[in-house]
């Protein structure tokens, strides 16, 4: 099998998990899309190497991660433009979650967490990564996570989720 | 709120996640060439650098010739291939048994995907939750299992004379369970679960007996499908699975420190072995049973385009070339259980489909100048789609989109 070939296998086998992951991850399907694109071009530039670690799958994950966190990829994302949209873009997600009350208020707080605070609660509770491991992913120490974490809890907590903890455990 | 769990949220959001969009690799590719034009500008001084340390090199002295000898003219036989791949006929007129047109939809309104063959009429399609027969004449769906015993859908389903087959993993990828149902419907049951990487299971094949793939400490793992036992067969410690009854053993070519050959294919069911030849000049080559497909230059780095491409018999004769083109980038060969495919993405826009065994081969393309406005492989099953000639086609919904399966192109 050759490299492309085994490239274009793992893009079609993973593509689906990658993007429940980027969703999460994002909150929306635009993000989603590119934190998925983005994450697989900077596999297929080292994609030999990765294969020979035998982990394409978390060298995606940790990129997606890591690229979600990052300000720069933030900025790059805002630029001018000469028209606004004249309506709504619908997330076609959205309208196959059947869930409501309580999962939809911390659905929609989530939406509020910076981008590294909701990326360690994806990570603890979504990849059920330790602590350690989230670390690992996201490139810093392991008290950052506990504080984040704590910060993003606190915030969740501070939108009405008042025993937030204990639902957690 | 005490009932909230963010883990169920996260992951009721996440089964929710929109289906990415077809087209994903064309754009990761696009992409990647795009990446790589910034870093070969931003890399120019480096190559001045390479170019002058070359340059000393040719004062100093001549490079070590590393290319073998050429060969002698192989006696041409057995295999065709066309003289170029211009005016190719249309895949659906030359298998049209092998081409169906894929529903969009199951009967539950969601995304539907082809997934096996069950006889001339009926092909296998899963949507989230359950696998469905389906009659590709008349358009009918049935239900053949509901529940896959997971949180996620089916992954890689086969089909044998008597048993669909599936894998599930859990979120963590680090174990996958196997379940069967019978072919006609009906309950599932687990077979085993195991800890293995997820793809090293992905080129698995199944018998009506036993499920085959490459084990992570290498060789070949095979697990009853009646009681679960796993075993790791010594006669397959050197070979791997790839999706057909044949396992695959390769190696280094001859005297050079890169690249892969085919050595040897071993059938998993009867034992059968074939010993694969591979000449002097032979930089890569793999095998089907009936085929193999190799190279005599070296890739290029990034691209891994090359030329020197034909195609040979197992024993290292009837060698033939393809058509010296600059127009394809890399041919890729299909392994089907009874042979094998080869694959080909013209630049130009279309893809070539041919079966050098039976010289048949036709494209996808609509004449002279319409082309696919999607296409995309499948591994299991073996199946190219690609947006159709019957508008309107939707490539991200597969509206109007046409699939051939490989096992069925003869």
């Amino acid at each position: 099998m050759t490299e492309d070939q085994a490239f274009a296998d793992f893009v079609r086998l993973r593509t689906a998990a990658l993007y429940r992951y980027g969703y999460v991850l994002s909150g929306n399907h635009h993000d989603a899309d590119d934190l998925v694109q983005d994450a697989l071009i900077r596999l297929r530039s080292h994609w030999a190497r990765v294969v020979r670690r035998d982990d394409p799958t978390g060298y995606v994950r940790t990129t997606m991660a890591r690229l979600h966190v990052s300000a720069w990829r933030r900025r790059r994302r805002e630029w001018l433009t000469s028209h606004v949209p004249d309506e709504a873009v619908p997330d076609p997600g959205l309208d196959q979650v059947d869930v409501a009350g309580p999962a939809e208020r911390l659905w929609t707080a989530l939406a509020t967490l910076p981008p590294r605070q909701r990326a360690v609660l994806v990570l603890r509770f979504y990849e059920r990564l330790t602590d350690q491991e989230i670390a690992t992913t996201l490139g810093v120490s392991g008290a950052t996570i506990r504080s984040q974490a704590k910060r993003g809890l606190d915030k969740l907590r501070a939108a009405d989720f008042s025993d937030l903890s204990e639902a957690l455990r | 709120m005490s009932d909230v769990d963010v883990r169920e949220v996260l992951e009721t959001y996440a089964a929710a996640a929109p289906a990415p969009p077809p087209d994903l690799l064309a754009r990761v590719e696009a992409g990647y060439r795009r990446r790589r034009r910034r870093r070969r500008r931003a890399g120019s001084a480096a190559v001045v650098l390479i170019l002058a340390a070359v340059a000393v090199g040719a004062v100093i002295g001549p490079w070590p010739e590393r290319r073998a000898a050429p060969v002698p003219t192989v006696e041409q036989s057995g295999l065709r291939m066309p003289a170029s791949f211009d005016d190719a006929p249309p895949v659906a007129s030359v298998w049209p048994g092998a081409v169906v047109e894929p529903p969009a939809t199951s009967p539950t309104g969601q995304k539907a995907r082809v997934v096996g063959r069950l006889d001339a009429d009926r092909v296998l399609v899963k949507d989230m939750v359950s696998l469905y027969s389906y009659q590709v004449r008349d358009k009918t769906f049935r239900t053949l299992v509901t529940g896959f015993g997971g949180n996620d859908p089916a992954n890689e389903v086969l089909v044998t004379p008597n048993w669909l087959v599936w894998q599930v993993r859990d979120h963590g990828e680090e174990f996958f369970s196997v379940y069967r149902a019978p072919v006609t419907g009906g309950e599932r049951q687990l077979v085993t679960t195991v800890r293995t990487s997820y793809l090293l299971a992905r080129d698995w094949y199944a018998t009506d007996d036993a499920v085959y793939w490459s084990a992570r400490s290498g060789g070949v793992t095979r697990v009853s499908l009646s009681d679960g036992v796993t075993t790791n067969p010594a006669e397959l410690k050197r070979f791997g699975t790839h999706g057909t009854p044949w396992a695959e053993s390769t190696g280094r070519p001859a005297g050079r420190s890169s690249g892969t050959v085919s050595r040897k294919l071993r059938n998993l069911v009867t034992g059968e072995e074939r010993t694969v030849t591979a000449l002097p000049d032979t930089v890569s080559l793999r095998c089907a049973p009936t085929f193999c497909l190799g190279t005599t230059t070296v890739p290029e780095p990034l691209t891994h385009k090359a030329s020197g491409w034909f195609v040979q018999q197992l024993d290292g004769s009837g060698r033939r070339a393809l058509p010296t083109t600059s127009d394809y980038g890399v041919p890729q060969l299909i392994a089907t259980d009874t042979g094998g495919r080869l694959l080909i993405w013209m630049d130009r826009g279309d893809q070539i489909i041919l079966n050098p065994v039976t010289g048949h081969w036709g494209s996808t393309r609509r004449g002279a100048t319409s082309f696919p406005s999607c296409a995309g492989y499948g591994l299991l099953p073996r199946t190219f789609a690609w947006g159709g000639d019957k508008p309107p086609v939707n490539c991200n919904t597969g509206q109007g989109t046409r699939m051939m399966l490989f096992e069925d192109a003869e």
